[in-house]
């Protein structure tokens, strides 16, 4: 099966692919009669002059009878292969067990791996190869998942949990993006997922569950305190601390992501310093507020953030 | 159909029940398809209420009765019966207004949750709906008792089929609203 | 002495217009050929806005990572687009055009309910302005045409934007509901007693049951208007799942109106297209019945296909598939319809006009619509494409490759009989070229655009997504030439209405009641009305040895 395009390619969207394939056809026949008969027709009986009147005759009834029939026969052969193939691509065990709860909140990703008590915030790694089975939700609008090569869209709406299978044939990254409108900067709450082979996604498992460094350089000290004195505390949980407040993302082994912020920055020094000084200036509307924070202790939490691995 | 006033009505009313109707699967819906128990239904009095219901019904029977004795030109019927069927839906109203009254006391109100704000708001607009049609009968009794002479026989009949349609409006609100709950 | 008196329909006393010439008459005025106009005005002064706002949008969205616009703006920007699109736009110029046409189609003086009509009209109009007014409120709505809750509830959209939407969308919907009612006692009550309901120009067939749609679907919309309006104003909990309300609810009552507002949008439109394909063919409607009759296929269809807008927030599949078969099945009465028009083409002696143009073009992309709806009707298909550009293509193609060039077609077809003159051939060959062509530049493009994976409503996007930045590109560039086609039609317009009244009666040859009145015409429109027996009078009045067979 040829893909629709390059984005489509991977063996869990077989189905769709050969679904649009097909309508892309029928279509494509349909809407080329259309423009021939148009076309001909128009310039065929072309009036010669204003008061050329026509030769009279009408196209027989008949063909309107075959082109029912012809369009009842392919609603037909659509509605079958659609039926099939919400099966294939949508059937969830009575009793679903995710191996990821990824949660949608005002631009960014929260996800929780309930087998491993693994979370962490905007990258979501999977292992390749497996069919994995994500339960979504939102903690505040209507949001929606979708990574185009690995399955597909669902949207996330509070009050509602909603399963889907994901599946990603071999390893590699890749980008998807919140579907639903979701208020001001939905266009910068994209997706990046990362799938990995068994090994090392056991080991990034693993790293993710290790302890997260408490101790530093001074700057590093001075910036983990600033980080309770500014209530930082009060949003961001880091596991292995008492730090447990889920409403901002997760930072424990922040820098071990490769990018932040809905998957619109690099995570290095410099964004990372720029994001704390001035949240709206790099992201407007974020919930970060803005701490008006010292030159120093800009440069003791970026100190403390960026070596949290 | 040379009626226009009627016809115009009639589909008004068409029009009107899809708003009635989507009011009313908002209470349902959220009663049977949410997991929320119906906070408001228990300190509801349908018995109170269903003799107010009666009297909402008696309003539409004195108006056809009233449209009887117009067709035979009998006036002072008319505007007995008129008036009797304003007074009823005015009694009506009552009943729904000291329903409210208690409710509130109560806490029940329409911020108090989900349930109280889709049964504030289907009466409401039920309500709104019934004193509409008192102050259409209004004008008209006005309109007969006073020096204004004209009254069109089809102004009438639009307002008849409007306080009929408030009326059958009123029976499902209360089946769904007051009487489900006991099922 | 009876205290009652009889009083006969129609010997009512109106408020009446003494002359057609002084400008303060038109507020007052009930004459539904003023309204029709002023209806006209209105949906033209709100494209114009609409359009800008377009234009502000492709202007954003040429390049990737632009801050040209604030994200808070630019949702302000798309809301009001597609707001101000449908229900300012649309909806006047549609109900302006029938308002105008229908009772001289069927042979009728006025509307059945003349304040009425003046009442929709008014109500449209202030909830258009109420809309924009949110603008100098503190902020337009910003929560897109659909208001998806819960980010349209207090906690998340916090300035009174979205008050004022809903406020407006509720004033225009009653006008629209006016509107409906009139059209449908109009047309049940005024025709000419020649006239049988199965000899009604099509035109006014699809006005009559497009009457019937908007009765039945606006209350559903003004339902979940108000209830999202208490929500707002009184801490009432609809749609707020945090306490206890759905969010899809919403979904439910919006879309359950949404998708027949679709065809509200689209029947009209089909019903210039069956005007001006046969007059312009010199030929029969082919199939007037398959038309009609087609017609109410879909209106009884429209309501129950909503769900299609709503496969991917997670409903069983049993819930989808059906919908999946009943928006299959839609599809068919209205793609037979596309083969009645280019049957009517058939053997005809076709006049290239510019009013003929824009109905082939929206032969075309209309079509193309048609078949990207189709599409999404194929559930896996919408999962990977819904609220992608691709939906964005595919709107546009309906409402504006459809409806609009629709709309066109009718302007250039009735002008003369609206304003006594012709609007410039040349000119319009220029607004239609530009138009047509700078429409599939910026739209076929946004198809890509979709099955490249991006979604709409984004403010921007990554500018290292170099294939989106070439398509984008493109569709701007589409969308400024769609720009200068309009200003040729302003232009066109402007001059065109200088000019001397010159427009005879029946310039087209036309067929229909509404060309046996005077170009424009008279404060009444008929002294006396021209028998009617089949379904093409003037054609039986010119042709009397070879009429069309009898209907009544």
């Amino acid at each position: 099966m040829i893909a629709v395009l390059p984005f489509y390619s991977t063996q869990v969207l077989e189905y769709t692919n050969f679904l649009y394939w097909s309508f892309a056809v029928v279509a494509a026949i349909i809407l080329g009669l259309v423009i021939f008969f148009t076309y001909r027709y128009t310039t065929k009986y072309k009036a010669k002059s204003p008061t050329d009147q026509p030769q009279s005759g009408s196209v027989s009834h008949k063909f309107e009878v075959f082109a029912l029939i012809t369009a009842s026969l392919i609603t037909v052969f659509f509605m079958f292969f659609t039926v099939q193939s919400m099966k294939e691509i949508q059937t969830i065990p009575d009793d679903p067990k995710p191996d990821i709860i990824i949660t949608g909140h005002q631009w960014w990703w929260e996800a929780e791996y309930p087998n491993s008590k693994v979370i962490t915030s905007n990258e979501v790694h999977i292992p390749a190869g497996k069919k994995v089975l994500l339960a979504l939700n939102s903690a505040d609008v209507i949001h929606s998942w979708w990574v185009p090569e690995l399955g597909r869209k669902i949207d996330m709406i509070p009050g509602m949990t909603n399963y889907m299978w994901m599946y990603a044939e071999k390893p590699g990254e890749y980008l998807g993006t919140c579907s639903e409108f979701c208020g001001m900067q939905h266009a910068r709450m994209r997706i990046r997922v990362i799938a990995d082979d068994e090994a090392n996604f056991k080991k990034w498992q693993e790293e993710q569950l290790e302890p997260v460094i408490t101790e530093g350089s001074a700057l590093f000290e001075k910036g983990r305190n600033l980080f309770e004195q500014k209530t930082c505390t009060n949003c961001h949980a880091i596991n292995g601390t008492s730090y447990n407040e889920n409403i901002g993302p997760n930072l424990t082994h922040f820098a071990s992501r490769k990018r932040f912020l809905g998957d619109f920055k690099e995570v290095n020094a410099t964004n990372l310093r720029a994001w704390l000084h001035d949240p709206q200036k790099v992201k407007e509307g974020a919930k970060m507020p803005n701490f008006i924070l010292s030159d120093q202790e800009l440069n003791a939490l970026v100190e403390y953030i960026i070596h949290l691995k | 159909m040379k009626d226009k006033g009627k016809l115009l009505m009639l589909l008004m009313i068409g029009s009107e029940t899809f708003f009635f109707i989507a009011l009313i699967i908002g209470y349902v819906y959220y009663r049977n398809f949410t997991e929320a128990t119906d906070t408001v239904a228990q300190h509801l009095d349908a018995v109170r209420a269903g003799i107010f219901t009666l009297f909402l019904i008696a309003s539409s029977g004195t108006l056809m009765i009233s449209k009887r004795a117009l067709n035979k030109e009998n006036f002072k019927g008319f505007n007995i019966f008129l008036l009797l069927s304003i007074v009823l839906g005015i009694v009506f109203i009552t009943g729904q207004v000291t329903e409210y009254i208690g409710l509130y006391q109560e806490q029940i109100t329409l911020s108090k949750d989900v349930f109280g704000s889709s049964f504030f708001t289907l009466t409401g607009f039920h309500g709104f709906h019934v004193i509409l049609g008192i102050l259409a009968l209004l004008i008209l009794l006005i309109m007969s008792l006073g020096k204004l002479r004209r009254v069109s026989i089809a102004g009438f009949g639009g307002v008849e089929v409007y306080w009929h349609f408030v009326d059958v409006v009123w029976l499902f609100v209360f089946y769904f609203v007051y009487i489900t709950p006991l099922l | 002495m009876s205290l009652f008196i009889n009083i006969q329909e129609g010997e009512d006393q109106l408020p009446e217009v003494t002359s057609d010439k002084g400008r303060l008459l038109w507020i007052s005025s009930v004459d539904h050929k003023q309204l029709g106009i002023m209806y006209l005005w209105l949906a033209l002064f709100f494209f114009i806005i609409g359009g800008l706002e377009a234009m502000l949008i492709r202007a954003q969205l040429a390049v990737g990572d632009n801050d040209l616009i604030s994200p808070e703006f630019y949702n302000q920007l798309f809301t009001m687009h597609g707001t101000t699109m449908i229900f300012l736009v649309l909806m006047p110029a549609l109900i302006g055009l029938a308002t105008y046409l229908i009772p001289l189609m069927i042979g009728a003086n006025e509307m059945a309910f003349p304040r009425l009509n003046a009442f929709s009209f008014w109500m449209t109009c202030l909830g258009g302005f109420l809309m924009y007014f949110s603008f100098f409120a503190g902020g337009a709505p910003d929560a897109g045409w659909f208001n998806y809750a819960p980010l349209s509830e207090s906690n998340y959209s916090s300035t009174q934007g979205v008050d004022y939407y809903l406020v407006g969308l509720i004033l225009t919907g009653m006008g629209s509901i006016g509107a409906g009612l009139n059209f449908v006692t109009t047309i049940l009550t005024l025709r000419s007693p020649d006239i049988k309901l199965n000899m009604l120009p099509l035109f006014a067939w699809m006005i009559f049951i497009n009457g019937f749609l908007i009765l039945a679907a606006f209350p559903l919309l003004n339902a979940g208007l108000f209830m999202m309006l208490i929500d707002r104003q009184f801490d009432a909990h609809f749609f707020i799942p945090s306490s206890g309300g759905s969010a899809i609810l919403w979904q439910h009552f919006f879309w359950s109106f949404g998708h027949p507002e679709v065809y509200i949008l689209a029947l009209p439109a089909f019903g210039i297209i069956s005007e001006v394909i046969p007059v312009f063919s010199r030929n029969k409607i082919f199939g007037y019945k398959f038309v009609a009759a087609s017609t109410v296929a879909i209106a009884l269809l429209a309501f129950g296909v909503w769900v299609h807008h709503m496969f991917a927030v997670g409903m069983t599949n049993t819930v989808n598939g059906f919908f999946a078969a009943s928006s299959m099945l839609i599809g068919i009465p209205t793609g037979v319809k596309v083969i009645n028009w280019i049957g009517t083409l058939y053997k005809g002696s076709i006049r290239m006009t510019v009013s003929m143009m824009f109905a082939v073009a929206f032969l075309i992309d209309f079509t193309i619509g048609g078949l990207s709806g189709a599409s999404f009707a194929i559930v896996p298909i919408d999962w990977q494409l819904t609220d992608t550009y691709y939906v964005v293509a595919h709107i546009h193609y309906v409402f504006l490759g459809g409806t609009a060039f629709g709309i066109f077609a009718g302007i250039y077809y009735w002008f003369p009989k609206i304003s006594g003159r012709f609007l410039s051939e040349k000119l319009g060959k220029w607004h239609l070229w530009l138009f047509v062509i700078g429409f599939n530049f910026t739209f076929l493009v946004q198809h890509v655009l979709g099955i490249l994976g991006m979604p709409r409503r984004i403010y921007t996007y990554p500018s290292r997504f170099g294939s989106w930045e070439i398509f984008n590109m493109i569709s701007t560039l589409g969308a400024v030439m769609m720009f200068v086609a309009i200003a040729v039609f302003l232009w066109n317009l402007f001059i065109t209405l200088k000019k001397p009244r010159t427009a005879p009666k029946n310039p087209w040859e036309a067929w229909t009641l509404e060309w046996a009145t005077n170009s424009p015409p008279d404060l009444k429109n008929f002294e006396e009305v021209p028998r009617v027996h089949s379904r093409r009078p003037l054609w039986d009045l010119a042709n009397p040895d070879n009429p069309d067979k009898r209907l009544n």
